[in-house]
């Protein structure tokens, strides 16, 4: 079984490199794009509000991003401010492991299961393929927010691990979330290193596990519909605030380093984790157990 | 050698293969006849492991299938057509496939690409061959490596006469080295100078054309 999951792997490496590279190049577009419109956000509040100066730094560049939306109640009549560039770039990495000619049974899946030799082996390459191009394009994002910060000339907080990154006070209401003042990535304290880096393994564990569980929805409905169906339960949590909502954990506004009330890296990575198991399950027994008919394109 | 044992195969209700029992000896080109919807390509499903039977076994070399393995341990297949990735090249397409089988070097793929007759054309891209070079691709990636049972649906389909005579070239070379090769087609005058064993199925079910026959070159 390792030696058919170690093939398939170096397979799929070598024959969808190309095409992969260029989907996480539309991430990181889009990345750069939401990180523009920051900049020009913060420029343009600066200029109304001269006393207030545009002090963005890298942990705003991630929000630019990665931010997502912050608990929306309706009833208090507020104006929504829908996380467009989170959404674009959830969308973009869902599309970034569609496609996959290898395992689509219209395709070249019969080829490659056969050659394989092992049904699992062949599975677990493709959930293993998923994590390596959702890793590639995470770090692409992360890439691109650090690029921005040190063009912007963001300053790196000295102290080591436990140095303070911060929010701009005024990057919340930029990007249309709300923060509790008392947060760390508000309060003086500040996130340290090993905040961000362990907000960052979760938002990338909450990304991989929706698209894990793409991955496992197209082993049985045909791609459009395992798309839609995942887009559905990526978003779902801009209208529901719920820890086992696993999209809540890819945005740092409902984090419980910016709202009091949010959710903490260990609840994520039990939710997260707990929707990479039960995908790679429900698509290994899929696997397992299904003829492979396929139909002529 | 692959042995079908009463194999019985139904899909929501409609049998597609009613109780096929048939031997496949090794060194000899088998070929399979009958018309559309016989069940030619869903027992080559069966003999590859993409499909379980709901009933009765294949034993590929001694090893019984979904009980001693999953697949055919050394098995090249070209089953409803090819289908290769349409943005590389197709000798790129078939170095990714050749990451699946063990030792096949460069060289043996470029070997490979010029004895299919795409000679030329082997840095082009897949997406902007032709019907039948497809095809071509399609038998090298069958055959590459040399696996001991090789499975062809419909090989000669889209081929040119060239063509075809270079598929039943590859299709004795590949018998004569040991291997079992099972042919599906409709059409059994394209492959009848080739064939050594002969099947005809309908409805499902099998029967034995003729027993071996002498091959056209002896």
């Amino acid at each position: 079984m390792w030696q058919a999951f170690v093939r398939t792997l170096r397979c799929e490496g070598r024959a969808q490199a190309r095409p992969a590279a260029l989907r996480v190049l539309a991430v990181c577009l889009f990345a750069s794009l939401a990180c523009f419109l920051l900049c020009a956000q913060a420029v343009v509040h600066s200029g109304i509000d001269g006393a207030q100066s545009a002090r963005l730094g890298f942990l705003d560049f991630l929000a630019a991003v990665l931010a997502g939306e912050g608990d929306y109640d309706p009833s208090l009549g507020e104006r929504r401010a829908v996380p467009v560039g989170w959404l674009c770039v959830g969308v973009c990495m869902l599309l970034v492991t569609l496609p996959d000619p290898l395992h689509d049974p219209r395709h070249m899946q019969p080829l490659t299961m056969v050659l394989s030799g092992s049904r699992v082996g062949w599975w677990l390459a493709s959930c293993a393929w998923v994590a390596l191009c959702c890793l590639t394009a995470f770090i692409g994002i992360v890439a691109v927010c650090i690029a921005w910060g040190a063009c912007w000339g963001a300053a790196v907080p000295s102290g080591g691990a436990s140095a303070g990154l911060r929010l701009w006070e005024k990057t919340p209401e930029l990007l249309g979330f709300d923060a509790s003042a008392a947060a760390p990535a508000l309060s003086g304290r500040g996130m340290g290193w090993r905040d961000v880096l362990a907000w960052l393994s979760c938002s990338w564990l909450a990304l991989t596990s929706v698209c894990l569980v793409q991955r496992a929805l197209v082993a049985m409905l045909p791609a459009p519909v395992a798309f839609s169906l995942t887009l559905a339960m990526l978003s779902a949590p801009l209208f529901v605030f719920h820890p086992w909502l696993v999209g809540s954990h890819a945005m740092l506004a409902r984090s419980t380093f910016v709202i009091n009330n949010g959710f903490s890296p260990s609840c994520a990575l039990g939710v997260t984790l707990a929707h990479v198991a039960a995908a790679m399950c429900l698509g290994a027994a899929m696997t397992l157990r299904r003829d492979v008919v396929g139909q002529r394109r | 050698m692959v042995v079908v044992d009463e194999v019985f195969k139904t899909i929501r209700s409609v049998p597609v293969l009613d109780g096929v029992s048939a031997e496949f000896p090794s060194g000899a080109v088998s070929v399979l006849t009958g018309p559309n919807g016989s069940g030619k390509t869903m027992l080559l499903r069966v003999i590859a492991g993409l499909v379980r039977p709901t009933s009765g076994s294949v034993e590929v070399d001694g090893r019984k299938l979904h009980r001693d393995a999953p697949f055919p341990e050394s098995i090249g297949i070209l089953l409803e057509g090819p289908a290769f990735i349409g943005s590389l090249s197709g000798r790129d397409n078939l170095r990714a496939l050749a990451d699946l089988r063990e030792g096949v070097s460069d060289a043996q793929i470029d070997d490979l690409i010029a004895r299919v007759g795409l000679a030329g054309f082997g840095r082009r891209r897949y997406r902007t061959y032709s019907l039948g070079m497809r095809q071509r691709l399609g038998i090298a990636a069958a055959v590459m490596g040399a696996p001991s049972l090789i499975l062809l649906d419909e090989p000669t389909n889209a081929l040119d006469d060239e063509g075809v005579v270079m598929a039943k070239g590859v299709m004795r070379a590949v018998c004569d080295a040991g291997a079992t090769v099972i042919v599906a087609t409709h059409d059994a005058d394209v492959v009848q100078d080739v064939a050594d064993v002969r099947w005809r199925m309908a409805q499902g079910r099998i029967s034995h054309v003729t027993g071996e026959e002498g091959r056209r070159h002896e």
